[in-house]
């Protein structure tokens, strides 16, 4: 059986997910001990789901230019010349090398030494894209200025025909009009296992028919087995065991002779009233009326009057009446200013007549 | 009834036709020489001398025996004396001229005969090529039912004079002893 | 007859010098080298079935042919394909994989790497058969889901075309035509053309039932055949279904009818799947005499 096979039962593959991280850990570090020195990366390969998938993750592709930030060659602009998938690294043109020694079978053509210099990857977050703007001067002429974007925003996307994918546009923050297009890709070429554009893109099915389709009757059935005896995943009708008591909350284990305490509990606390019964309002009344009616002392029963039950009442009415008050002697006041002003500005103005013009 | 040498009277009154059986072990490629189409102990304690870790004494399990070559003689006199000639054959390779048959025999990078497995495909080409060699030596007029052609190598190795090769119906290992009964039976018409 | 033979094959000596000449080989004998078996004793024809694991006969390729730039059919457009197309596209998939996997194995018993290409490329082509399966179970389920709403609102649907159908001034139009073939097919599952593999079962009957009643209740006044006094089974809803949706055709199916009430005959409600399914038998073997009658006139 070819390893492919293999992998794809989850069930008698050796499926390293199985064991705990430290053992998966283990046999890591001894497939690398094992592996050739030549065969391995300097940088440990990611799970795939943390392998980046959409360029606004890589933020580089291949042909842009980026300016270098870390190493040897900080300050120089180059090209990227690949994406390295299973480490999340790029390639550059202008990159530090590594010597490996390469066994024989893996010579390229060409290849005349053992030991040849190898580039090393460069993680997308140690470069800075450069993109082309034009400026013009204070005299007309138009320059063009290479910038490097320090960081970077995706908003909104676009198709792109070369990509053939939904792109978004790289912009620079903070200066978001400035968008920063992505390379163009080398066209692909059709390869001998492709289907022409117009045979992938022709429609042949329309649905129509409410009491059929145009596979045969069963078809489904056909693809699933047909003595497996679980309802099939996709459409069940009912919640299996695991489930309920996934969903239901678990029942504490308490033993018959606490419940019935607890049970007794709840009994005596709900039989206890929550307000005083009629009886007990009249009685606590009475005497609380009996005991304040027999105060002597003048500033005590002064006192008593005013925490009364309606004394917050009657204090309210009279703030009111007093604010009304207040109001209204500063509206008179208000008018008797107005006369009063208006008489002086009159008398001022005759004043002034009789003395004629007086020049300071 | 394979249980020991049978010789031309029992064979014919037993309704056997004048043919040698060669049987081969689909694990090991050991192969083992019948009168009749089966195999028991009595061929494997016969044929097989002082094994080694190379060459062990096989088991007559009848899933792992597998027909490779019905010969046909022309009559039950010759189809025994062609079977003496493939025992003694065996004895010699084995035994009297070791030194000889292991130098023709191929070998892995430890001078090891070659295997894969349990497999070594040298003993079924050496059974193909004592047949052969019985042939010449007896004169005997031959035809030899295949499994598959492919086993019967070039042509340059067999007496075309004397040598005639057929290949068996190609059907499952399931039915293969009803091809073997078939070709009895033609081998009794003729 | 038979002369004495050896019994037993002995390696004494004693039995060596008493065995008879012509059963010993002679000691002296050569042993000859094993046979190496060739394959060109072999011949293959050509339309041997097990050539479809093999690329244009070759015994394996190149890991370069099967170098692709490609990727696997996404569900958006296997959507579009149908059930014809997806099928023959499972079956291209699965012979280029078992070839493939045939081509793995060669390598990876060679021990090489390169096996890994193969794989590659087979993970691939497997990616689209299971996209393959997702459209057909979706478009099942669909089916499914459409059928259970149909339940709910089905009857209010028709309702409303049937009234939008009684109040058109003029229904003889080619949208009108085209309307109602749409609804027959799309609700009661009932095609334009008939042929011999189609199975009348109830839906069928109610479609006929519908469209046979609603033409017949539009042109009855237009026409004057009230006198009727509607449509009393199968055969005759039938009969109206049967014939054209304009004033003329329903005029004819009227007549028709006329001749038919003259039998008395009146149908169950049990048999009347068969009945229909007979007038449209009738009906196939009829155009086919007809189009036989044609054919040897030209």
């Amino acid at each position: 059986m070819s390893s492919s096979l293999r992998n794809l039962s989850k069930r008698y593959g050796t499926n390293l997910d199985r064991f705990p991280f430290f053992l998966r850990k283990m046999f890591d570090r001894l497939s690398r001990e094992a592996q050739l020195p030549a065969l391995t990366s300097d940088v440990p390969e990611l799970p795939i789901e943390k392998r980046f998938k959409r360029p606004d993750q890589w933020k580089v592709e291949v042909g842009d230019r980026v300016l270098i930030t870390e190493g040897k060659y900080k300050g120089h602009v180059t090209k990227v010349l690949a994406l390295h998938h299973p480490t999340n690294r790029i390639f550059l043109e202008l990159a530090e090398t590594k010597k490996l020694v390469v066994p024989k079978q893996f010579w390229q053509a060409g290849q005349s030494t053992h030991v040849i210099d190898y580039p090393k990857t460069v993680h997308p977050s140690n470069v800075k894209v450069v993109g082309t703007i034009v400026d013009t001067a204070a005299d007309g002429t138009e320059r063009e200025r290479d910038i490097a974007a320090d960081q970077l925003v995706f908003k909104g996307e676009y198709w792109d025909e070369d990509y053939g994918k939904m792109m978004p546009y790289r912009r620079v923050k903070f200066h978001e009009n400035v968008i920063i297009p992505w390379p163009r890709p080398e066209p692909e070429e059709d390869c001998a296992f492709s289907t022409a554009k117009e045979a992938a893109e022709e429609r042949t099915y329309v649905p129509n028919c409410l009491v059929r389709t145009d596979a045969p009757e069963n078809i489904v059935e056909s693809l699933r087995d047909p003595i497996m005896k679980r309802a099939y995943k996709w459409d069940k009708k009912y919640i299996t065991r695991s489930e309920a008591k996934r969903l239901s909350s678990p029942e504490m284990p308490i033993s018959e002779a606490k419940k019935a305490m607890f049970e007794e509990k709840r009994k005596i606390r709900e039989a206890i009233p929550s307000e005083p019964s009629v009886e007990t309002i009249e009685l606590v009344g009475k005497l609380v009326a009996e005991k304040l009616n027999a105060v002597t002392d003048r500033n005590f029963a002064a006192y008593v009057n005013s925490v009364g039950p309606d004394a917050r009442q009657k204090k309210k009415e009279a703030r009111e009446s007093a604010r009304k008050v207040h109001e209204e002697k500063i509206r008179e006041a208000e008018e008797r200013n107005k006369i009063k002003n208006r008489t002086e500005g009159k008398y001022k103005l005759r004043k002034a007549k009789k003395k004629g013009s007086v020049v300071f | 009834m394979s249980t020991k040498f049978r010789n031309a009277h029992w064979l014919k009154t037993n309704g056997f036709a004048p043919q040698v059986y060669l049987f081969r072990n689909i694990e090991s490629g050991q192969v083992i020489y019948s009168q009749i189409p089966h195999v028991n102990n009595y061929q494997i304690k016969q044929q097989f001398f002082r094994p080694n870790w190379e060459n062990k004494k096989p088991s007559k399990r009848r899933d792992l025996w597998r027909p490779m070559a019905v010969a046909e003689f022309e009559d039950y006199q010759r189809a025994i004396q062609a079977y003496h000639g493939l025992v003694e054959l065996r004895y010699m390779r084995e035994v009297s001229k070791r030194k000889e048959a292991e130098a023709l025999r191929r070998r892995n990078e430890y001078q090891q005969i070659w295997y894969s497995g349990q497999y070594r495909p040298t003993w079924s080409q050496e059974a193909a090529s004592d047949l052969s060699a019985v042939v010449d030596e007896f004169q005997l007029k031959t035809k030899i039912y295949w499994d598959t052609l492919w086993r019967k190598g070039d042509d340059k190795r067999w007496n075309e004079e004397l040598v005639e090769h057929v290949e068996m119906d190609q059907v499952s290992p399931r039915d293969k002893l009803v091809v073997l009964d078939e070709i009895r039976e033609e081998g009794l018409r003729e | 007859m038979f002369e004495q033979q050896v019994a037993r094959f002995s390696t004494s000596a004693k039995c060596l010098a008493r065995s008879r000449k012509g059963y010993r080989i002679s000691s002296s004998i050569k042993l000859r080298p094993p046979i190496i078996p060739t394959i060109d004793n072999i011949k293959v024809i050509d339309d041997h079935p097990l050539w479809q694991f093999f690329s244009h006969k070759k015994f394996v390729r190149n890991p370069e042919e099967v170098s692709f730039t490609g990727r696997s059919w996404t569900v958006q457009e296997l959507r579009r394909k149908s059930f014809d197309d997806l099928h023959s596209l499972w079956y291209v998939c699965l012979k280029e994989r078992n070839r493939l996997y045939r081509e793995a194995h060669v390598y990876d018993q060679a021990e090489s790497l390169r096996s890994q290409e193969f794989e590659g490329l087979s993970a691939m082509i497997r990616e689209s058969m299971v996209h393959i399966k997702q459209v057909i179970t979706e478009r099942e389920a669909a089916l499914n889901n459409a059928q259970a709403e149909f339940e709910v609102v089905g009857n209010e649907y028709l309702g409303e075309f049937r009234n939008a159908y009684l109040e058109d001034q003029n229904v003889e139009t080619d949208q009108w035509y085209d309307k109602l073939e749409r609804l027959q097919y799309a609700i009661f599952g009932i095609p334009d053309v008939l042929d011999t593999s189609l199975k009348v079962d109830l839906r069928f009957l109610e479609g006929v039932k519908f469209v046979g009643q609603l033409k017949y209740d539009k042109f009855a006044s237009k026409i004057g055949r009230e006198d009727l006094g509607g449509l009393k089974d199968i055969a005759e809803i039938y009969t109206v279904f049967e014939e054209s949706a304009t004033a003329e055709g329903v005029k004819e199916a009227c007549a028709k009818i006329d001749e038919y009430r003259e039998s008395n005959l009146v149908i169950p409600g049990s048999k009347e799947i068969q009945v229909v399914q007979g007038f449209i038998n009738d009906k196939i073997k009829q155009a086919e005499s007809d189009f036989e009658e044609t054919s040897q006139q030209a």
